[in-house]
């Protein structure tokens, strides 16, 4: 099946849609159409970007192999990146290398747990980045195809994907997960200025998240009251907790502008919100438990951590995301904790940032 | 219409180049180890990766090796985490105390990639290694162990799952396996009577289940 030259090599088709046959052949994509990686614009992106298509940009998982610029650049191309998508494309691939990330373990873990970026900064309206409504949803080219190629990118640079990913269900999210934080609509600092950076730079965070749990309360106004509504919600995130009630993971919670609001009129700093939702979840951990062990099921501590359970209120990472209406709320749950509450983040660099 | 309007060009046929998105087919190439021609008197580390009932898995062929194959004495190692590589110092110990290893249970799609790993690491100094994956995953270790460079490795299986099972299922599934890990750390049948001296890793099948 994998019967071609070199991945410096080029490919000669008779024609772009035998080349995209053959790209679907080779389990190149990811089942969709892609845009096939011709020299010029791959080209056109390494130079945008200020790299040299040969720069590393990270290693493969398992094989270890060194992941040009260019191959990124290839991946971004396919995705149906436009030029200015690619800094931020490279910035993500330098987030998801670092070691804490543990990219090896999300290809193949039966959790299905995948890659899901956070932008912040200039570049994210500068591109047509999409924060607001249907924030995990279609819509923004720059959202959909920076998210994709990170994936394709993956995919083709540990190879045989269909026999490594073992996720028993997966999420549609494995196709692309890339959205940019509603900073506008935020009565907090943004994500990345919490995190360390300046206002006006532009970065990247990278998490591995399971398909989020949407909890929603279009009644109550105060934000302790909102926060305990969300208690199913924030149990359903320990879906480990069947036996086992360890170590953290942490959490992701797109919070919409309605609910930051309710927050905000209250004076609650961030800080609050998530020691109150960090509260509200270990008293559902421990509330399970006890209805568990009275009704004579003995829940055993075992040493695999508990998914999307939190330590503090530091294993939770937190952003306004989503449309003007409606008062809802994203947990997605993460599987490999940032340890200390440190979030992976990368400084998007380039020509045009 | 003319013979022109019916050619290349005119049928949208435009000749064109593009890139390869993917590397070529393998990793560096990692040279398996030597095998012993026997376990007797060997040390025999066991990996343990912390998934339910890894331990009692792995502990139970290395009682079962140690009765039947004559390994002396068994040194018992678990990683930190079942989702990544062992730490540098498990390796260490590892090398420097035991001849052979056997990591495992590879229950699950990162377990089983890194269970892979894990014995390929002590195969890549000179030890022979066995890992143990169950069935459900199968193709990805052999597809980790083909992408890592060692398409040659063979590794063991047995039913999945293994989390639920009971001490007593543990015990048969490991007298059903211990043989075949016998076998890939010695690169031939073991000790049973009838099989002739082999040479080399068992072929055709890559992976070894219990028959």
């Amino acid at each position: 099946m994998n019967n071609f030259t070199s991945s410096a090599g080029l490919l000669e088709f008779d024609d772009l849609a035998v080349a995209q046959e053959f790209f679907f052949l080779q389990e190149w994509t990811d089942g969709l159409p892609i845009v096939p990686p011709t020299p010029g614009k791959v080209r056109r992106f390494a130079q945008l970007a200020g790299r040299s298509p040969l720069d590393v940009a990270g290693r493969a998982p398992i094989s270890n192999k060194p992941i040009s610029v260019e191959m990124v650049a290839i991946n971004a191309v396919m995705a149906g990146c436009l030029p200015e998508h690619f800094p931020v494309v490279l910035a993500a691939v330098e987030a998801i290398m670092e070691p804490e990330f543990n990219l090896h373990a999300i290809c193949m873990s039966t959790d299905g747990a995948t890659i899901f970026l956070i932008v912040n900064g200039p570049i994210a309206p500068a591109i047509g980045m999409n924060g607001g409504t249907a924030i995990l949803g279609p819509g923004s080219r720059a959202n959909a195809a920076i998210g994709r190629a990170v994936q394709l990118l993956v995919a083709n640079a540990v190879g045989r994907m269909r026999q490594l990913r073992m996720a028993t269900l997966g999420h549609a999210a494995m196709y692309t997960w890339c959205v940019a934080e509603a900073e506008q609509e935020s009565p907090w600092k943004p994500f990345h200025v919490e995190h360390g950076f300046g206002t006006t730079e532009s970065t990247v965070a990278a998490f591995s998240g399971l398909p989020p749990i949407q909890v929603r309360n279009h009644v109550q106004r105060d934000p302790a009251d909102i926060i305990r509504s969300f208690g199913s919600g924030l149990l359903a995130t320990c879906y480990g907790v069947f036996g086992a009630v360890t170590a953290s993971r942490g959490l992701v919670a797109i919070v919409s502008p309605e609910i930051a609001g309710h927050f905000g009129a209250a004076g609650w700093s961030k800080k609050r919100v998530k020691d109150a939702i960090a509260s509200i979840q270990r008293e559902e951990v421990s509330n399970w438990i006890k209805r568990e062990e009275s009704a004579g099921r003995k829940v055993s501590a075992t040493s695999e951590p508990v998914s999307g359970a939190v330590r503090t209120a530091e294993d939770i990472f937190l952003i306004v995301g989503g449309g003007r209406a409606g008062s809802f709320c994203a947990l997605v749950p993460l599987v490999e904790a940032q340890s200390g509450g440190k979030a992976i983040i990368k400084h998007i660099g380039g020509k045009n940032v | 219409m003319s013979d022109k309007a019916i050619s290349g060009e005119a049928a949208g046929l435009n000749p064109v180049n593009v890139h390869c998105p993917a590397f070529e087919f393998t990793g560096e190439a990692i040279r398996l180890a030597n095998r012993p021609d026997s376990l007797e008197g060997l040390t025999l580390g066991l990996l343990v990766n912390r998934k339910r009932n890894a331990d009692a898995l792995l502990e139970e062929v290395g009682s079962m090796l140690k009765r039947d194959y004559g390994v002396n004495s068994v040194v018992s190692l678990t990683k930190a985490s079942s989702s990544r590589l062992a730490q540098r110092e498990l390796f260490e110990e590892l090398f420097n105390d035991c001849d052979v290893m056997i990591s495992g249970v590879g229950d699950c799609g990162s377990s089983a990639s890194f269970s892979i790993c894990d014995a390929l690491e002590l195969e890549r100094r000179g030890m022979p290694a066995a890992a143990l994956v169950t069935e459900a995953l199968g193709s990805n270790a052999q597809a980790t162990a083909e992408v890592r460079g060692a398409p040659e490795f063979v590794f063991a299986t047995v039913p999945h799952p293994i989390a639920s099972l009971l001490p007593s299922e543990v015990r048969a599934i490991a007298e059903a396996v211990t043989p075949k890990i016998a076998w890939i750390l010695l690169g031939k049948p073991g000790r049973s009577k009838g099989n002739p001296p082999g040479s080399g890793f068992p072929e055709p099948a890559k992976s070894l289940g219990p028959t």
